[in-house]
């Protein structure tokens, strides 16, 4: 038997699996609880509480899930674990901020550069996604140490802009 | 130009180049797409009977490269293009460069485009015809002059782009610290969508509600109007939830809108599919806002209310068919309502989110339609709107509308990418969207990330439960299944011994 804390939003239960089979949940045995799947992401929960569709994926370290037109954002701590071993950036030294893109972009523009000094909610960058244009400001004042990107430029989500001392 | 048409290019991608594939499919026309590099293996391009790359990703260099989409056409022998909505469709310029190379527009004339997508120029032409307008600049104006209208005028002020509409290249200032950044921002965006920088500056109107009539025009001077649609549940000025007819409007507001639409068309020589928008203020005075040159994204729910097909009437128009309708041959039924269904993040600031679609089941039942431009194994790229799919409700009333609306929401499953569905039920299950009194303030006012429905007890067991099983099975002590499970038989329920794994 294996166990797993899953969280669902703000919650958290403790689902106890074996031979493929859920057999508890939060310490308690369940009754009357079974899971079908009908297609690669498809799954039926039928159980004592009710019946349930849900549509589950993995996606970024996590399951994105929808059940009756509820979407959930669930992590399980084997999934938390993998992620933390994944994320690629060191911490940043002390006295250094390192500005992160908010979202899958384009670099529109870039308004700073090395050297310069800038004051907290100074627009540094400005990205574009999907037709709309997103101001990236300065989170505290300080002079710019690196950029790393340039207009025309593709961003992940959290990649690196710049760096403020 | 006009004769009939027997092949069309679509330049357009998305629910939009699909909904017009189907309507000329069905009229026995050929079938043709464009696309770009990051649109290879797009849904629009599967829809077609032959697709040309145009370019690469950026719509600059692709869905708004004239040269390449006119040697498109030429290439595959089209003898039509439709422009969609967004892109080249209220550029004057392509529309007379499709007539130059001896194609058929299926829109209005380029005079029209030009007269109406100059949207100060319209404004002018608008109160020439006795039309009231909302108060604004009658021109482009710099920033020092938008300091200046805004010192005679006040606050707030709408910065809004000559160049085209949909929300694009639109601030709304609050006060004389805001105009610049504000300024700046909105010419930037404007140019990026419209390839046209130029701002203009209009009074906010407090409260308003954002109303719109569906003109149709033919060449022989017809024009009617088919109804109203409302339009005001907005985020940043992007239209979210529409429905029709406008729980704001009484008969003899409807009347006075609609024949002032019909007047509007008539004083731009209207061909073709065009939209009048209304901003409506609290006292029911309404004023001329627009007037959009193309289909808009939200036609479905007119289609709906009607019976008719507006792309197919668009084609007809533009073969140089007469309206085959009077304005007394027109009838409307029920109630409908649209949900835009966009690739974003409502829980984080509505951030765009981009990826690919993995899982998609949708609503299905009496009166559900759906305008979908995805499928599943397809990218959401970075590079265009968010919108996914149009979410269309037909019902004989408004709250059976809602009603169903909100359980075709509740059956929506969408993975892959977020989408704006968790705000859409919301919407539906809103109060003052349920009264019918709401203004574009509604989101702002009655929307944030806390309010959003996490499920009974119940179902976030059960979504745990699966979650667990899928862990499980990644477990790299157990080799991969897939298939049922079925908990300790207790209370009889037993695991039948025919059963197996799949």
């Amino acid at each position: 038997m294996r166990t797993y804390q899953v969280k669902v939003g703000e919650r958290e239960f403790t689902v106890a699996v074996s031979n493929g089979t859920v057999i508890e949940i939060d310490g308690v045995p369940v009754e009357a609880f079974a899971v079908h799947q009908s297609g690669d992401h498809r799954f039926t929960v039928i159980s004592s509480e009710g019946t349930y569709p849900v549509a589950a994926v993995r996606s970024g370290g996590g399951y994105d899930v929808v059940s009756r037109g509820v979407n959930f954002r669930i992590t399980t701590n084997g999934e938390r674990e993998r992620l933390r071993e994944r994320l690629p950036h060191p911490a940043p030294g002390a006295g250094m901020t390192q500005v992160r893109s908010p979202m899958p972009a384009l670099v529109a523009r870039v308004e700073v550069g090395p050297g310069e000094t800038v004051q907290p909610g100074q627009i540094l960058v400005v990205l574009e996604a999907m037709k709309m244009e997103n101001d990236v400001r300065s989170p505290a004042g300080g002079t710019v140490q690196d950029v790393a990107v340039a207009a025309g430029a593709t961003v992940e989500k959290d990649q690196l802009l710049l760096t403020i001392i | 130009m006009s004769g009939a048409i027997r092949s069309l290019l679509v330049a357009n991608r998305g629910e939009i180049a699909i909904r017009i594939m189907r309507s000329a499919r069905e009229m026995g026309i050929r079938t043709l797409a464009v696309y770009s590099e990051a649109d290879r293996t797009a849904a629009h391009v599967r829809a077609a009977d032959t697709a040309v790359l145009v370019g690469p990703a950026p719509s600059a260099a692709s869905y708004l490269n004239m040269g390449a989409i006119l040697d498109a056409a030429r290439r595959t022998g089209a003898d039509a293009i439709h422009p969609g909505y967004g892109f080249l469709s209220e550029n004057s310029v392509f529309a007379r460069k499709v007539l130059e190379a001896g194609l058929i527009f299926v829109g209005p004339t380029p005079e029209a485009i030009q007269a109406m997508g100059d949207k100060t120029g319209a404004r002018t032409l608008m109160r020439g015809a006795g039309i009231p307008v909302v108060p604004g600049t009658d021109g482009q104006v710099s920033a020092n002059d938008a300091a200046a209208f805004c010192a005679s005028h006040g606050f707030p002020v709408l910065l809004k782009a000559c160049g085209g509409g949909g929300g694009k290249g639109m601030r709304l200032v609050g006060g004389p610290g805001d105009l610049p950044d504000a300024f700046r921002a909105a010419s930037s965006e404007a140019s990026s969508a419209f390839g046209d920088a130029r701002l203009y500056v209009e009074k906010y109107v407090e409260r308003p509600r954002h109303v719109e009539i569906q003109v149709l025009a033919d060449r022989y001077g017809n024009v009617v109007h088919l109804g109203e649609r409302e339009c005001s549940i907005q985020r940043r000025h992007q239209k979210v939830v529409e429905e029709s007819p406008s729980p704001a409007l009484t008969a003899g507001l409807r009347q006075a809108m609609a024949e002032t639409a019909v007047r509007a068309a008539r004083a731009c020589s209207y061909m073709n599919a065009g939209t009048v928008e209304f901003l409506l203020d609290a006292s029911g005075r309404f004023y001329f806002l627009e007037m959009n040159t193309r289909l808009q994204v939200e036609h479905p729910i007119t289609e709906l209310r009607t019976g008719l097909d507006l792309v197919a009437l668009q084609i007809r128009i533009a073969q140089g068919e007469e309206l085959p309708f009077t304005q007394e041959g027109i009838h409307w039924r029920g109630h409908a309502i649209e949900c835009r269904i966009c690739a974003e993040d409502v829980t984080e600031g509505y951030t765009p989110s981009t990826g690919r679609i993995v899982h998609r089941r949708p609503p299905q039942g009496p009166g559900v339609r759906e305008d979908c431009g995805v499928e599943p194994g397809d990218e959401v790229p970075v590079w265009y709107d968010p919108l996914l799919s149009k979410l269309c409700i037909w019902a004989p009333s408004r709250d059976e509308a809602i009603d169903r609306m909100a359980r075709a929401l509740d059956e929506y499953e969408l993975l892959g990418v977020r989408t704006n569905i968790p705000l859409l039920r919301f919407v539906m299950r809103n109060s003052a969207f349920r009264s019918g009194r709401y203004s574009t303030h509604f989101l702002d006012e009655e929307f944030s990330a806390g309010a959003l429905d996490g499920g009974s007890a119940g179902l976030q067991r059960a979504a745990a439960a699966v979650c667990a099983l899928l862990e499980d099975r990644n477990h790299p002590s157990i080799p991969a299944t897939r298939g049922d499970s079925t908990g300790p038989s207790r209370g009889g329920w037993k695991k039948r011994r025919d059963e197996s794994y799949r």
